[in-house]
């Protein structure tokens, strides 16, 4: 289709398959109209139907060859739920955000992540696996079915550990694999949800002497960097444009961290 | 040779002439340090209203196959209760603040500009022209009566400078002459233009709102003919242009039309941090090759008869 410049994308994604796992989660397949160029894990894109509504969603998977992509997400309002319901089409703008994970990333890295985390998890395999890195990973579920649910999603099977636990046990469950003798082997600590786990994370990546990195949720409307929504509380940073992830350090002041890296 | 890309404006003297234009960022204190790390001379800020508006829903906004943006955004801002935190942040980085304000009566765009002043904006941009949001904006400025009404009753209510930013009409000369002869200090020329798309598989309109206000490098050839055809009717008046300028050609095109400032809007959006220094450096050479020491002596210099 076409190309204002860089980054700046616009096409329709032909539903190929929308499937339901359980009551929440939904994993949407699209061949895409055009090549929307390189993605990175937790570069997003936003989908929606014209008119209508558009939302942010993280990418799970992007095949250029074939112009596959896969969106997994949560269904939880009209929006996600029209996405995963019969429609035909879906117009897609993206891919937004920077790729700088080979700048942020060392090569043993400890994922914990909570809600709409998962997402990325797919490409984030795929990425950790081209580089050579290894990757441990916890997932924060708000109840034992969801744990359920996104085992049938996501292929788990990937080399490293991974924990899932509900959010009551985090704290518990932190503290079991901090204290395993590979926890001082993590290069980075990467971290997506709200601000306490990211906090948490960023804090961990602090005692451990890693690299604390950040995906943190915000509201985003334009996704260009034009409205401005989408800044980080206390900062200078746009998530859609200079995100979405960050080193713990530029964010310190939005999560109230004492030290400053 | 020396070269002075400083002007005067709305009584201030500005580094240089490139602001951003209202809708870029400009609501909350945060984007004061973004702003300025974009090199602004000065920041335009967001359409304030008095009461905060959540806008429209999305899809509010669509990158275009010709290199424009269309977007729908319904003035979304927090309202008189946000303004004091964003003039204080700029004042605080010694940026100087112009408050675009916005109104569905006459006197809401007075209250807000009261306001504005309060809490020390050096200057009202009054959006008589946004495109997409009804009982706003074009719908009223598209009537030099109305225009006039509320451009004297601001400018009788506050002692700092008035803008009138107008859009695209057939009736722009008039429209100007009015707002001048109320009392608008300077015209900021052009707002978006009102368009649509219409997504091809879905047969739909692409934005929730229907229609948008195209903005980039597609409207700027129709910025420079309205800020030439003002300046030649009114000669000596200060303009701001806005409309499209992406680079510094584009830039000094609006210069030599008339236009004493200009804001950017796409450039900002595409190039970031590089687009002012990219269009300053471009002036400087431009300037040079011209042996020409001042950017104010290029102001309207395509109008001389």
């Amino acid at each position: 289709m076409y190309d204002l410049g860089e980054g700046f994308l616009y096409t329709t994604g032909r539903v190929v398959d929308a499937q339901r796992i359980g009551q929440r989660f939904c994993r949407l397949k699209l061949r895409l109209g055009r090549d929307l160029g390189e993605v990175s894990p937790f570069q997003f894109i936003m989908a929606g139907l014209p008119g209508e509504f558009e939302i942010p969603l993280t990418v799970s998977m992007y095949n250029r060859e074939k112009l596959i992509l896969d969106l997994f997400f949560k269904v939880r309002e009209y929006s996600t739920e029209k996405l995963c319901g019969s429609v035909k089409y879906i117009s897609l703008r993206g891919f937004y955000g920077k790729n700088r994970l080979n700048l942020v990333i060392g090569d043993k890295v400890l994922y914990i992540t909570e809600d709409l985390g998962f997402s990325s998890l797919p490409l984030l395999i795929s990425w950790i696996k081209k580089n050579s890195k290894v990757l441990d990973v916890i997932m924060v579920f708000e109840n034992e079915s969801e744990i359920f649910e996104v085992a049938k999603l996501i292929d788990m099977d990937f080399g490293g550990r991974i924990v899932q636990c509900i959010r009551s046990d985090l704290e518990e469950r932190l503290e079991l694999i901090t204290k395993s003798t590979t926890s001082n082997t993590w290069k980075t600590i990467l971290a997506a949800g709200g601000r306490e786990l990211l906090k948490k994370a960023c804090e961990l990546a602090y005692e451990l002497g890693a690299e604390g990195v950040i995906a943190p949720y915000t509201r985003i409307k334009c996704g260009i960097g034009a409205c401005g929504y989408c800044i980080i509380p206390r900062t200078k940073y746009l998530l859609c444009v200079d995100g979405p992830i960050f080193k713990c350090s530029e964010l310190a002041s939005y999560l109230g961290l004492e030290h400053g890296d | 040779m020396e070269i002075d890309l400083s002007i005067e404006v709305l009584g201030l003297r500005l580094i240089h002439p490139l602001m951003n234009a209202s809708g870029i960022l400009g609501h909350m204190p945060e984007h004061v340090d973004i702003l300025k790390s974009y090199g602004v001379s000065a920041i335009v800020t967001k359409t304030f209203t008095l009461k905060p508006r959540e806008g429209h829903k999305e899809p509010i906004i669509v990158e275009l196959p010709n290199g424009g943006i269309l977007n729908s955004m319904g003035l979304p801002n927090p309202g008189i209760i946000g303004l004091e935190r964003i003039i204080k942040s700029a004042k605080s980085r010694n940026i100087p603040v112009i408050v675009s304000v916005g109104g569905s009566s006459i006197k809401e765009f007075s209250e807000v500009a009261i306001k504005a002043e309060e809490a020390g904006a050096n200057a009202i941009e009054l959006n008589l022209s946004c495109p997409h949001t009804k009982s706003y904006g074009l719908e009223l400025g598209q009537d030099p009566l109305i225009v006039y009404e509320v451009v004297r009753e601001v400018s009788g209510s506050i002692k700092i400078p008035v803008v009138a930013k107008l859009g695209i009409t057939d009736r722009i000369i008039e429209i100007a002459g009015k707002a001048l002869e109320a009392g608008a200090r300077a015209l900021t020329l052009i707002n978006t233009i009102k368009a649509m798309y219409i997504d091809i598989f879905a047969a739909k309109p692409f934005l929730s709102n229907i229609y948008g206000g195209l903005s980039g490098p597609p409207i700027h050839p129709i910025a420079v003919r309205v800020v030439y055809d003002v300046y030649r009717e009114y000669e000596g008046i200060e303009i701001i242009a806005a409309g499209g300028a992406i680079d510094w050609h584009s830039v000094a095109e609006f210069l030599l039309a008339g236009a004493k400032a200009v804001q950017l809007g796409t450039a900002l959006i595409l190039k970031r941090e590089k687009a002012i220094p990219e269009i300053l450096k471009g002036l400087y050479v431009w300037l040079s090759e011209l042996n020409i020491k001042s950017l104010k002596e290029v102001v309207g210099l395509a109008n001389r008869k």
